[in-house]
C-alpha cells in the first residue's frame, strides 16, 4: 500500500520546541485521518531544525465509506401520541427523499430526534489529502509565533517549502504563498543543496545522502556515542543534562563531534564556573577528569568532520573569551565578601508585596532558627550564619551572568571568604532539590536553611493570594511545597510545621494579606496528600487516614502511613478498625471531658480502663521512637475489651454524670488511636460504607 | 581582509541588493536598531532597504581593553529589509562568502535568540548566527516597534564586525585586528576602551548624569509638544545612553531600573506615534 510523505520546510526552528511540534503534528495527523476514515498502518515522524516531516505508511488508496446521520425534528414532534407521522415528520422525510417509515432515531442529550442515515462513499485518498493536509499544518500551535510575509500565516519560524508525495504522486497542497513540490533541501553547505525526491519512502535515505539525519533518535545516538568514546579514552566523565542534549540533537541536522581543550590560564578558576561557562546557551559539553579538573570539552558541529581543525580552533577561541569574561565577573565579585554583599539585598525587590530580599532573608533566619531550636542539633549558630548569607550571591555578577549558579556561587564565595565548610555547604545546597527527582541537601544545616527558605516562599505566596490555580503557579510554589515536604520526610525532621507556622505568625504580620494562615495549612496538606500517593505510593484511603490528624509533621505522617499500609490487609486490623469506629461514632460530637475511674460501674468498663492504662504507657514510648507498626499491634489488645464494653455498657446512661464520665473516657480512648490516624478512613474490603466516606473525603 | 575593507565590501554587497547606504547616526546608540533609519523606517507600510555601519556603545560591556571580544564600543553593520525577501537567509550567507569566508569549512548555526528591547517597546523573532559557536550576527524579524505591530514586518541583519574580522584575519583578539595595512585595531581603540571603562564603571558623576537624564527627558517631552518628533527622538537616544552609564555605575537599584526603562519607553512610543501621526514623512528615504 502507498505511503505519504509530508515535509514542512522552515527556517531554523528553536531546538527545544521542535520535538513538541513534531509530536503535535503526528497526533493531529492521526486524529484527522481517523475522522476522515483514512486507514493506515503507522505514522513515523522526523525532524531537524529546518524540517518537520511525517511518513504515513500503508495508507489505503480509498477513504472508507462513512455513514452520516442527518438529524430531523424531535421524535415527539415528528410523530403524535399514536405513532402517526405529523406534518413536521412528513416534511423532513420528504426533504430527505425517504418515506416516514424509513426514519430512524438519534439521541442528543436527553432528547430523541428523528434521523436519516446516509452513507457517504469514500473518495480517492489523494483528493482527501489535498484538502486536509493544509488544515493539519495550520492546526499546529507553537509556543510563540511570528509573521514573515503578507500571507497572514503565522508559525514558529518562516515556512519556506513543502514536500507532499503520495508514493511518487505529487499532492500539490497550498499554504500561504507556498505550493508543495518534490524538491527538498539537503545540508546547507553542500555544493548541491537541492534534492528532488522520487518517492515518499526514500525520504530518510535521500536526505542521509545529502548529509541530513532526519531521525532525531539517530542523531542522539551519534552524539552520545561520541561523548562516551571520548570519555572512555580520557577516563573522564562528561556532564550533560536533557536540555543540553536536546539543544545539540535538535539544533543540528548532522552532528559531528569536535573535541577542544581549555587554556592553562584557567586552571585556578573554580570548576563550577568553568562548567557553567561551557554549558551557557547549550553550546559545549564539559568533561571532568578523575583529578577534578576540567581541561577539555566537546562541541558539535552541524556538518562533516573538521579536517583542517578550523572549527576546533574557533571553538577554543570562543571558550577562551567566555572564560575570560567569567573570570572578570569572578574577580569583581571577589572585591567584597559575601557578608558585605548581604546589605545590597536591601535594593533587590523580592516581590512588591513581600519586600526586599533582605526582608526575605530576615524571615528565613527566623524560620531556620525556630526549626533548629526544635530539632535540637546544636547547630543554631551555623544555621543562622548560613541563613544570613544564603541569598547574598544573587547580587554577584556571576549569578547575574549564570542564574543556574545561584547557591553554588554563594557556597564557593563563602569558602573563599573563610566561612566554615558547614556554612558554605549549606549555602550551596539550600535550593535543593531543584526538581522532583533531584537530590536533597547532604548537610543538616543545608536541610534546615532549605526548609526555612521554601517554607517562607510558600507562606508568603499563599498569604498574598498567589496560590496556584490550574496551570498558573507564578511562584512555582507547588514545587517549593513538594521540596519542603520531601526535605522534612527524607531528612527525618521530626517537627510539626503547622505548629511552627502558628508560632511564627507575627513574622508575617507586615504583609498585607489576602489569605489566612489556615489557607497555608490547607495548601500544604493538599501537597502532602498528593506526594504520599504519587511519590511514596501510599493508597488513597491510607493517605486520608493519616492526614486527618496531626497533619504538620510530614516525617511522622509517612511513618504512620507505612505502618498502616503494613497492617492494611490483616483481618485483625480490620476488626480493630471496626471496634475503633464504634468508639469514634459515639464520641464524634462530644468535646473533651474529664472523667474519673471512681464512676466506673460495670466490669467491662473497669477491664477496658485497665487495658487502656497498659497500652497508653507503652504506646507513648513506642511512638516516640517512631515504631508505629508495633504501636498498632499494641492497640490490637484493646479490640476485645472494646467489643465487650459495648456489649455490657450503656454509654448513653440516663444519669448525666455517668454518661459524661463514659463519653469522656471513650474520648480519651479514641485519642490513643488518633496517634496513628483516623482509622475509620481505611477501606477494608468487607466494608462498603467506608469506601464511600473515604472517597468523599478525597473529593474535599 | 582589513577591517575597513569589510565595511566597504558589505556596503558594496548590499548596494547591489538595492539598499540605500547610509551612515552612522551621530548620537550614541546601544545598537544599530536605535538609528532613526531603523526606528522610524520599520514603521508604516512603505518598503525599505537600507544598510549602514553603527558604532554601538554599551558601557556595561567595557572590559578595560582586556577582553578579546567584549567591548564597550563595537561596530555593528546593520541591514534592514522590508518586506523580507524569501531568500533572506541565503542572501545573508552570500554576504559572508562575499567577505571571503568559506562557510563549508566552518560551523554555522542559526540558534534561537528572540530579540526584545524594553526601552523601545520592540520585539522580534530570530536567531543569533554563530560561526564556530561565536555569535557573529543577530538576525531578527521585527514584529513590533515602539509598541506598534508592524505590517509588513521588517528583517534586520546585524553583523558584529569585530568578531567577523577576527575569523577572517585568524586572530585571537579584536585588538590584534588590522584596521588597514598599517594601523591595528588596538592602536585605535585600546586606550579608549580603558578610559571609557574607568569612566563608566568608576568615575562618571552619578548625580550629574541623573540630572542630565532628567534634562534630556524634559527636552524630549517639550519637543514632542511642539510636534518635533525627530529632535524629540534625539533626546530619547541621549536618555537611553545616560541610563546605560548609570547602569554601569551600579547607580540604579532594581526597583528604579524598571521605572527608568519605562520613562525611556514612553518617550520612544510618543516619538513613533507622533511620526505616524504626521503621515510618516521623511523619516528615512525609501526605495
Amino acid at each position: 500500500m502507498p505511503a505519504l510523505l509530508l515535509e514542512i520546510g522552515a527556517e531554523e526552528m528553536p531546538a527545544l520546541d521542535i520535538p513538541c511540534l513534531a509530536q503535535e503534528l503526528q497526533a493531529t495527523t492521526s486524529k484527522v485521518f481517523t475522522q476522515e476514515a483514512l486507514s493506515y498502518r503507522q505514522i513515523d515522524v522526523y525532524y531537524t531544525p529546518r524540517r518537520l516531516a511525517i511518513l504515513v505508511r500503508d495508507l489505503k488508496t480509498q477513504q472508507e465509506e462513512r455513514v452520516r446521520s442527518i438529524k430531523g425534528p424531535p421524535t415527539a414532534v415528528a410523530f403524535d401520541s399514536k405513532g402517526c407521522a405529523t406534518q413536521a415528520g412528513i416534511s423532513f422525510a420528504q426533504s430527505q427523499g425517504v418515506t416516514v417509515t424509513e426514519l430512524g432515531q438519534v439521541k442528543n442529550g436527553a432528547k430523541i430526534y428523528t434521523a436519516v442515515k446516509r452513507s457517504i462513499p469514500g473518495k480517492e485518498t489523494s483528493e482527501v489529502l489535498l484538502a486536509i493536509l493544509p488544515r493539519i499544518i495550520m492546526d499546529l500551535h507553537p509556543k510563540k509565533t511570528m509573521r514573515w510575509d503578507s500571507s497572514g500565516l503565522s508559525f514558529i519560524r518562516p515556512l519556506r517549502w513543502l514536500v507532499c508525495l503520495y508514493d511518487n504522486e505529487l499532492i500539490p497542497i497550498e499554504l500561504g504563498h507556498l505550493r508543495a513540490g518534490r524538491k527538498t533541501y539537503g545540508h546547507r553547505f553542500l555544493e548541491q543543496e537541492e534534492v528532488v525526491l522520487d518517492g515518499a519512502t526514500s525520504y530518510v535515505q535521500s536526505l542521509a545522502d545529502s548529509s541530513v539525519i532526519v531521525d532525531p533518535g539517530e542523531r542522539q545516538t551519534m552524539v552520545l556515542d561520541a561523548l562516551r568514546e571520548q570519555a572512555d579514552r580520557l577516563g573522564a566523565d562528561y556532564l550533560i543534562d536533557n536540555e543540553l542534549l536536546s539543544r545539540i540533537v535538535n539544533g543540528t541536522e548532522h552532528p559531528t563531534p569536535i573535541f577542544g581543550s581549555i587554556s592553562e590560564e584557567f586552571v585556578n578558576l573554580p570548576t563550577e564556573i568553568v562548567h557553567a561557562t561551557l554549558r551557557e546557551e547549550g553550546k559545549f559539553v564539559p568533561f571532568s577528569l578523575a583529578d577534578g579538573t576540567s581541561p577539555c570539552f566537546m562541541g558539535f558541529r552541524d556538518g562533516m568532520p573538521d579536517k583542517k581543525g578550523i572549527v576546533r580552533a574557533g571553538y577554543e577561541r570562543v571558550v577562551q573569551a567566555r572564560l575570560r569574561d567569567s573570570r572578570f565577573f569572578f574577580d569583581r565579585d571577589r572585591q567584597s565578601t559575601l557578608a558585605e554583599k548581604v546589605r545590597d539585598l536591601h535594593n533587590m525587590v523580592y516581590d512588591a508585596r513581600l519586600g526586599s530580599l533582605w526582608e526575605k532573608v530576615e524571615r528565613i533566619r527566623a524560620l531556620a532558627g525556630a526549626i533548629a531550636d526544635h530539632t535540637g542539633d546544636g547547630l543554631g549558630q551555623e544555621v543562622d550564619r548560613a541563613a544570613f548569607l544564603c541569598k547574598a550571591d544573587l547580587v554577584t555578577e556571576l549569578v547575574q551572568a549564570f542564574p543556574e549558579l545561584q547557591g553554588i556561587a554563594g557556597g564557593l564565595y563563602a569558602r573563599l571568604d573563610d566561612e566554615s565548610n558547614v556554612v558554605a555547604d549549606a549555602i550551596s545546597e539550600h535550593y535543593f532539590p531543584i526538581s522532583s527527582e533531584a537530590s536533597l541537601p547532604k548537610s543538616r544545616v543545608g536541610t534546615i536553611v532549605g526548609l526555612a527558605d521554601k517554607l517562607d516562599t510558600v507562606i508568603a505566596a499563599v498569604l498574598v493570594g498567589e496560590q496556584p490555580t490550574g496551570s498558573r503557579d507564578p511562584y512555582g510554589i507547588r514545587r517549593q511545597a513538594n521540596g519542603l515536604i520531601r526535605l522534612a520526610i527524607e531528612g527525618k525532621v521530626d517537627l510539626d510545621f503547622f505548629e511552627l507556622i502558628e508560632s511564627l505568625e507575627e513574622t508575617y504580620l507586615v504583609i498585607e494579606r489576602k489569605s489566612a494562615i489556615s489557607d497555608v495549612r490547607q495548601f500544604i496538606s493538599g501537597r502532602v496528600a498528593q506526594l504520599l500517593r504519587q511519590k511514596y505510593g501510599i493508597a488513597p484511603d491510607v493517605v486520608a487516614c493519616v492526614t486527618a490528624v496531626r497533619g504538620g509533621n510530614f516525617y511522622r505522617i509517612l511513618l504512620r502511613a507505612r505502618a498502616v499500609t503494613t497492617w492494611h490487609e490483616s483481618k485483625d486490623f480490620h476488626s480493630l478498625i471496626a471496634a475503633f469506629s464504634r468508639v469514634c461514632n459515639i464520641t464524634k460530637n462530644t468535646a473533651e471531658m474529664d472523667f474519673g475511674p471512681s464512676l466506673f460501674k460495670a466490669g467491662a468498663e473497669k477491664a477496658l480502663w485497665r487495658e487502656y492504662l497498659k497500652v497508653e504507657g507503652s504506646l507513648t514510648s513506642l511512638l516516640e521512637e517512631g515504631n508505629y507498626e508495633q504501636g498498632i499491634k499494641l492497640l490490637l489488645s484493646l479490640r476485645d475489651p472494646i467489643n465487650c464494653y459495648f456489649e455490657d455498657v450503656l454509654v448513653m446512661a440516663k444519669e448525666v454524670s455517668l454518661r459524661q464520665n463514659r463519653l469522656g473516657f471513650l474520648g480519651a480512648l479514641a485519642g490513643l488511636f488518633y496517634h496513628i490516624g483516623d482509622l475509620s478512613k481505611v477501606i477494608t474490603t468487607s466494608d462498603s460504607r467506608e469506601t464511600k466516606s473515604a472517597s468523599a473525603q478525597e473529593k474535599r | 581582509m582589513d577591517f575597513q575593507d569589510i565595511v566597504l565590501r558589505l556596503h558594496n554587497f548590499w548596494r547591489g541588493h538595492g539598499c540605500l547606504i547610509l551612515h552612522p547616526y551621530d548620537i550614541e546608540t546601544g545598537a544599530g536598531t536605535f538609528n532613526p533609519a531603523t526606528f522610524f523606517g520599520t514603521l508604516g507600510p512603505d518598503a525599505l532597504r537600507v544598510a549602514y555601519l553603527e558604532p554601538s556603545r554599551r558601557p556595561t560591556d567595557g572590559r578595560y581593553g582586556t577582553n578579546p571580544i567584549r567591548l564597550r564600543l563595537h561596530h555593528q553593520y546593520q541591514t534592514v529589509l522590508k518586506p523580507p525577501p524569501t531568500n533572506i537567509q541565503e542572501m545573508y550567507l552570500d554576504s559572508l562568502e562575499e567577505l571571503g569566508m568559506n562557510l563549508a569549512e566552518h560551523d554555522v548555526k542559526f540558534a534561537e535568540d528572540d530579540w526584545e528591547s524594553p526601552t523601545l517597546a520592540a520585539w522580534g523573532v530570530g536567531w543569533q548566527v554563530c560561526l564556530d559557536e561565536m555569535e557573529i550576527s543577530q538576525f531578527t524579524y521585527f514584529q513590533q516597534m515602539a509598541g506598534i505591530t508592524l505590517d509588513p514586518v521588517s528583517v534586520e541583519l546585524t553583523y558584529g564586525l569585530e568578531r567577523i574580522a577576527m575569523v577572517l584575519q585568524g586572530v585571537e583578539s579584536a585588538y590584534d585586528l588590522r584596521w588597514n595595512d598599517r594601523i591595528a585595531y588596538g592602536t585605535l581603540w585600546r586606550e579608549k576602551e580603558r578610559q571609557f571603562s574607568v569612566y563608566n564603571f568608576e568615575s562618571a558623576a552619578v548625580e550629574r548624569i541623573q540630572k542630565m537624564f532628567t534634562l534630556c527627558e524634559e527636552e524630549c517631552q517639550a519637543s514632542l509638544v511642539a510636534g518635533l518628533v525627530f529632535p524629540a527622538y534625539d533626546y530619547t537616544l541621549k536618555c537611553s545612553h545616560l541610563f546605560n552609564i548609570l547602569d554601569a555605575r551600579h547607580a540604579i537599584s532594581i526597583t528604579e531600573r524598571e521605572s527608568f526603562i519605562a520613562r525611556i519607553r514612553e518617550l520612544a512610543k510618543a516619538c513613533a506615534q507622533g511620526y505616524l501621526g504626521t503621515g510618516g514623512i521623511d523619516a528615512c528615504p525609501t526605495t
